[in-house]
């Protein structure tokens, strides 16, 4: 009897030959492919999360909210948890999302993935709706929990009930989101600009998109080991960035201010039907714009809704041959270079002043006007010859130290240069047509920060939109200082160039519409014939530039209208009223002290047009 | 004899204590219906431990031969109890952690406290082979008693285990059983042509099961059914080779927070790996094999036929389990259910191991000591002199 212990030892040896073969998968799995399968237990569980900045605020410089981002959910849905429940859940939900019961049921059907080794792959993600706000997902997520599905879910196996767990509360899920709202819609749309309405909010016009980089602010994020169900493994957490929010961008622009603005702009719209109209308030001490408004305008949070014209920051991106208020140029050169005297009296030739082969024309005839008299009529062959007088070389010189021909440097995107010719392609004609504001062309803004050099003592200044940057706890990142550029001209031409542009809201001048009760206005009219194809054409191009008071200048408006339609097209005639509406609102709400305490006094001022003539025009 | 036996004990102790700490790690951050389990199964793996113990320890102190004469009671018994899991209301139904064999009847319970028949079975069919080779180890090697009568019974209980169904549990008996039966001499021609019946119908079952035919493919193709059906045996070696031969350090695994399916029971030894490195799986399948050794010469020298081949089903028992178990885990073998002897939670399967170490210790107690050889022959040889002590 050999065989049981001999069959016994034979196959316990095997065994355990069997059992220490299996050292031999151990030691390759652990030790040899290691550094493999370590990779995949770290895919199992790293996870890299970024943590989103929220974006900064744009606030006028009152504090006012002009955009601001808060958190919203993306509410995405795992169709393969719904099991036949789908019809409920979309009756469920489609009145909370705001969509139709049947495409949502649609969308919550499984697609199909991938088919491997003959098992279907179905998608887990479906996206039911973009920037749900909070109060609604959390409305969601009752509902969800609180479905009524038609079966008693207290009586049902330990298998189903893992079902209706998760159908009550994973099937439907939210990711984190902001949405971008401009509380104010259409004010001061073409200041502030929008952002894309995607994850990223990247600013595509306006401060928005000059500013992006600062209102973005930094992403964070956490690298850390998540189990299975993707619940975090804090004791894992390594790298740990909190998200830097965006900066808010605090501009020099009143709302206020803008609302009255728009608002006027909106009567002189109706009144006047231009293609568009425009009003830019300045303080011309420092260059601080208050207000910029441009109609038509749109509404930043649908900004698809508008049409690309009324996206357009007009004060910054369309050029026009200013016109008349441009005169304010060369009779400042010929003042500081001292041809010409304010008292100069030059002959107007009756409105037909034949130059370089060309007929200038007056809106009206004149004989002779004094070099005062010149810019309260607005005669353009008395601006002419006070052009010819100064030269080409100097004009040129002025009408750049003006600021035209290059942008202002404002911190908006699209701004644009203007044009002005150098001096080697101006034809004969041009030291006379340009003085009346032809064959240049500038922004409405370059022509309001030209006038607020004027009303600044001669300093140009460079126009400012943001005040100061600061981060969400209030604390001041940056603060911008108003920006010196150049000395246009000395105080003495400066003041008299003042004292004329008084005389032109007078009786006798092209705006006494823009008369202000309390304030003495400077202003200076302007109304461009446009230029088509070369041929001057029946289409104007209307503004008034005002500041006041005159002799301290606080502010300084612009009011541009592009083709007035009806109810005239002279620059005193239609964008003066809409100056003296804009202006009077303006003073009462920045409290200006008046330099006028009765009606009576403003009359002294008529007398200085009364002076003796000299007749420099006649020389030419 | 004395040595052998402490070496065994002491195998057991370290498997056992190691088990209790790796079920506490690896079970202390699931969830079960939503409910944290913490030291949930700990105590209840502890309390089938502590029954264990009491078990193994009656048995190492009783005569293993008494168990001859009620050996057919038992296997009666056990046949009753497997039928019992099919009543309503006794037998309990899968529970929601083993989704998709819904339908399978292994336990049997009466509300908290569950058993699983088929371990009793397992014990009771061994020591009724043992029991039958002891009394007809002369007529081992004629057809009808060496081969047909135990084949009926054997096919009886495994049958019932069969449609329960668990699969797993009916190879491994049929393979011990196989083992008990070679041992005691049935001749091996008979052996072959069953033997090789049964293949060919595990061969056709496997055939016309898509589950198994798929879990095949997987073991095969793993790196294609890694979503799929070789989802376990891939997030298993996952953890193995992330743990390297030194481990992460205890507690730290990751692949037991919702990864490997199963994490406490079957796929225990992946946990052991990510967490106490190569060192200690090493370790563990040396313990078994030093375990086989030690029972494997407990059983030779045993004092008679029973104790013999009860010992050596029992040692076959506990070494075949291992060898499935290390070799599913490692993707080695096709995944097939099957505890870690001593280490996996389930408490029946740890009490029927511990008895079996009781009924291996009460076999060294009567065994006789071999006179000693002169060493350094080969092992593989058949020991003479031994013989004629049986």
């Amino acid at each position: 009897m050999n065989a049981p212990y001999s069959r016994l030892t034979v196959l316990s040896v095997c065994l355990m030959i069997g059992l220490g073969a299996l050292g031999y998968p151990l030691v390759n799995l652990q030790v040899l492919k290691h550094d493999y399968w370590q990779q995949h237990a770290n895919d199992n569980t790293h996870r890299t999360i970024a943590r989103e900045p929220i974006r900064g605020q744009i606030l006028d410089i009152r504090g006012n909210a002009l955009a601001y981002s808060s958190p919203v959910k993306t509410v995405c849905a795992d169709p393969t948890l719904l099991g036949p429940y789908r019809l409920i859940v979309a009756h469920a939900l489609a009145p909370l999302l705001q969509t139709n019961e049947n495409i949502l049921a649609d969308h919550l059907i499984p697609r199909v993935l991938s088919v491997t080794n003959g098992k279907t792959n179905f998608s887990k993600y479906t996206l039911l709706a973009h920037k749900v706000p909070i109060d609604t997902w959390n409305t969601i997520k009752d509902t969800m929990a609180k479905l009524q599905l038609g079966v008693d879910e207290k009586k049902i196996k330990t298998k189903d009930q893992m079902f209706y767990w998760a159908l009550h509360n994973k099937a439907v899920f939210s990711e984190d989101d902001q949405i971008r709202t401009y509380p104010n819609h259409n004010l001061a749309a073409h200041v502030v600009g929008f952002a894309s309405n995607d994850e990223l909010q990247t600013g595509v016009a306006g401060i928005e998109a000059s500013f992006n980089k600062q209102l973005s602010g930094v992403r964070g994020w956490r690298t850390t080991e998540m189990d299975k169900r993707q619940r975090e493994l804090v004791a894992y957490r390594d790298q740990d960035v909190e998200a830097q929010d965006g900066l808010n961008v605090i501009l020099t622009l009143d709302a206020r201010l803008q609302n009255i603005a728009e608002t006027e702009l909106a009567v002189a719209m109706n009144r006047h039907h231009p293609i568009s109209a425009s009003c830019t308030i300045i303080r011309p001490k420092t260059g601080e714009i208050l207000a910029m408004a441009t109609l038509p305008n749109f509404d930043p949070n649908h900004p698809g809704a508008s049409s690309a014209d009324a996206l357009r920051n007009r004060v910054i991106s369309d050029i026009a041959e200013p016109g008349s208020t441009f005169k304010i140029v060369p009779i400042s050169g010929g003042l500081n270079e001292h041809v010409v005297k304010l008292t100069d009296m030059f002959n107007c030739e009756h409105g037909h002043f034949a130059y370089a082969g060309k007929i200038l024309h007056d809106h009206k005839s004149y004989d002779v006007l004094s070099v005062e008299g010149i810019i309260t009529k607005s005669s353009n062959i008395g601006a002419a010859k006070v052009g010819i007088l100064l030269g080409e070389q100097q004009l040129y010189s002025y009408i750049h130290r003006f600021g035209f021909g290059s942008r202002t440097g404002i911190a908006l995107p699209g701004e644009v240069n203007g044009i002005l010719h150098p001096l080697a392609k101006w034809s004969k004609v041009s030291i006379a047509q340009i003085p009346m504001g032809q064959g240049v062309c500038a922004t409405p803004l370059q022509m309001i920060m030209a006038m607020s050099a004027i009303a600044n003592n001669g300093r140009l200044m460079r126009p400012m939109i943001v005040d100061r940057l600061e981060d969400e706890t209030g604390k001041v990142v940056a603060k911008y200082q108003p920006q010196f550029v150049t000395n246009v001209a000395d105080s003495a031409a400066i003041k008299d160039m003042i004292k004329a542009l008084k005389t032109v809201v007078t009786h006798d001048g092209t705006a006494p519409s823009a008369k202000l009760e309390h304030y003495t206005v400077a202003g200076k009219t302007g109304t461009a014939q446009k230029n088509e194809h070369g041929q001057y054409v029946q289409k104007f191009f209307s503004s008034f530039i005002g500041f006041f008071p005159a002799d301290d200048p606080e502010i300084c408006i612009s009011v541009v209208l592009d083709e007035p339609h009806e109810g005239g097209h002279y620059g005193g005639d239609t964008a003066a009223p809409i100056f003296k509406a804009i202006a009077e609102a303006a003073a009462n709400y920045l409290n200006l002290k008046p330099d006028i305490d009765l009606p009576t006094a403003s009359q002294s001022l008529l007398t200085s047009a009364g002076e003796p003539v000299t007749d420099h025009g006649k020389k030419n | 004899m004395k040595i052998t036996t402490t070496i065994l004990v002491s195998c057991v102790a370290v498997l056992l204590g190691l088990g209790l700490v790796m079920l506490y790690s690896s079970s202390m951050n699931m969830e079960v219906n939503r409910a944290a389990v913490g030291a949930h199964y700990l105590i209840l793996q502890l309390v089938w431990c502590v029954l264990g113990l009491i078990g193994g320890t009656i048995a190492a102190y009783n005569d293993y031969r008494k168990l001859k004469k009620i050996a057919p009671w038992l296997l009666g018994v056990a046949a009753f109890l497997l039928l019992l899991v099919f009543v309503p209301k006794i037998g309990v139904g899968m529970e929601g952690a083993h989704k998709g064999i819904n339908g399978a009847h292994r336990w049997i319970g009466f509300g908290k406290i569950r058993y699983q028949p088929s371990e009793f079975a397992k014990l009771a069919l061994i020591i009724f082979l043992a029991a039958y080779g002891d009394r007809f180890q002369r007529q081992m090697s004629s057809w009808k008693q060496g081969l047909v009568v135990p084949g009926i019974v054997i096919a009886g209980i495994l049958g019932l285990i069969f449609i329960e169904p668990d699969r797993g549990c009916t190879i491994l008996l049929a393979a011990v059983s196989l083992a008990i039966l070679i041992i005691a001499g049935v001749k091996l021609r008979y052996i072959f042509v069953p033997g090789l019946l049964a293949l060919a119908g595990l061969g056709v079952s496997i055939m016309h099961d898509p589950m198994r035919l798929k879990r095949i493919f997987a073991w095969l193709h793993l790196e294609e059914s890694k979503d799929g059906v070789g989802y376990q045996t891939y997030q298993g070696i996952i953890a193995l080779g992330a743990g390297g031969w030194r481990g992460l350090g205890l507690g730290n695994g990751r692949q037991k927070l919702g990864f490997i399916p199963e994490h406490h029971t079957d796929f225990i030894l992946p946990v052991i790996g990510e967490e106490l490195g190569l060192i200690v799986t090493l370790t563990v399948v040396i313990l078994f094999v030093v375990f086989v050794w030690c029972g494997t010469r407990i059983a030779k020298w045993s004092g008679d036929t029973f104790g013999m081949l009860l010992g050596s089903g029992l040692t076959f028992m506990v070494g075949i389990q291992a060898f499935v178990n290390v070799g599913v885990v490692t993707g080695t073998l096709p995944n097939k259910g099957m505890p870690l002897p001593f280490i996996s939670y389930g408490g029946s399967n740890l009490m029927l191991m511990l008895v079996a170490v009781g009924l291996l210790l009460s076999i060294s107690r009567f065994a006789v000591e071999p006179v000693k050889q002169a060493k350094s022959k080969n092992p593989f040889e058949i020991p003479t002199t031994e013989l004629n002590d049986a």
